[in-house]
């Protein structure tokens, strides 16, 4: 009797230990992670400084066959290039146009595109046979990050952010007298007109 | 007497059954992000890597603007010195964004980069972390400004 309690004893033994040795080894945890990006393409792009070619005396050809321009350069430099009976002299100086780019991906090169047509500068109150001024021949110079104070170059361009993802850069263009038949002459008053550039990765 | 050891003993090795394997807490310490990017070209497929280790690395058309970091785990109320043996899964390899979702592309991820086991320290504690990369789709649609998500699964055995 007690025999076979032994052997049971021993059976129940030896089973818990085989249950408990190949049990015990092994366990699982799962824990579950979201994954993220945020996509932030867009970036800010903020005129700063309007560009002026400040305050001249313009004569245009009335045949519209010579062609006088004012340049301002991207570092500010202003060239007066006068042709013949079409002439521009400047009075008070201009400005150029200021940028600001921000928000952008740190040290990386942006594009700036310029318009793609001449900008026509005219006065709504002036006779409507009057010449008009066209901008043409932009430029850029760089301001800030790594090519701070270099032109900029459209073919590589270099419009570098700098570590904050920021950068700033100047524009300069050339102001031409009307290229068209005009029978009165310029008004004193302003001539505008609206430009758009586009500043992209 | 004898039947009364042998229940002692059977009664001990069921107690020892039942406590151990000790189970482990696993607390998500933060979530796998991929930051802040900009996708300035999607004509071709593009990746950010982030590796366990935190370090990020770029394929072609990806910009970081924030930096992300890996996912972390820890790993608690284990025994000292126990090793831990780790894999991960990602279980939304397509990413989606939170409603009102907008039409834009998604990014695949893919390559969970985890250590294949960690040893526990003497008080029975580790950290676990996981990285993984991230793709664009590569064509030429637009991604739109918003936050993408997916979801990753770790397994711990030990």
């Amino acid at each position: 009797m007690l025999n076979l309690n032994h052997n049971r004893i021993t059976k129940v033994l030896t089973a818990t230990f085989l249950t408990a040795m190949s049990a015990q080894p092994f366990a699982a945890t799962l824990s579950d992670a979201t994954i993220s990006v945020t996509v932030q393409n867009a970036f800010d792009l903020v005129e700063d400084t309007e560009l002026s070619f400040g305050t001249i005396r313009a004569t245009a050809d009335p045949a519209g066959t010579n062609v006088a321009t004012l340049a301002i350069a991207a570092d500010g430099s202003v060239t007066a290039t006068p042709d013949n009976n079409a002439t521009i002299t400047q009075l008070t100086a201009g400005s150029v146009g200021q940028f600001t780019v921000s928000n952008a991906a740190t040290f990386t090169d942006l594009t700036i595109t310029f318009p793609g047509a001449a900008t026509t500068l005219d006065n709504a109150i002036a006779p409507p046979t009057s010449p008009d001024f066209t901008v043409d021949t932009w430029v850029a110079i760089v301001r800030g990050g790594a090519n701070d104070g270099v032109a900029y170059n459209a073919g590589a361009p270099n419009l570098q952010t700098d570590n904050t993802g920021t950068v700033s850069f100047d524009v300069g263009a050339t102001l031409s007298t009307d290229a068209n038949v005009t029978t009165s002459a310029y008004i004193d008053d302003v001539y505008d007109g609206d430009y758009t550039i586009t500043v992209d990765y | 007497m004898f039947l009364t050891f042998c229940q002692k003993l059977i009664f001990r090795v069921l107690i020892l059954f039942f406590t151990l394997p000790a189970q482990a807490t696993v607390t998500l310490i933060e979530d796998l992000s991929f930051g802040t990017i900009v996708v300035s070209d999607n004509s071709v497929v593009s990746d950010i890597i982030i590796s366990r280790s935190g370090q990020t690395s770029i394929v072609n058309h990806i910009r970081v603007i924030e930096p992300g970091h890996p996912a972390e785990f820890a790993l608690t109320d284990l025994p000292g010195n126990l090793e831990v043996f780790t894999s991960a899964i990602i279980t939304q390899a397509t990413t989606s964004n939170p409603p009102p979702g907008p039409a834009t592309e998604q990014f695949t991820i893919s390559n969970p980069d985890i250590v294949a086991s960690v040893t526990t320290n003497g008080s029975g504690f580790a950290l676990v972390r996981v990285g993984a990369t991230l793709s664009t789709s590569g064509n030429g649609g637009n991604y739109v400004d918003v936050q993408y998500q997916g979801t990753l699964q770790v397994t711990f055995n030990y």
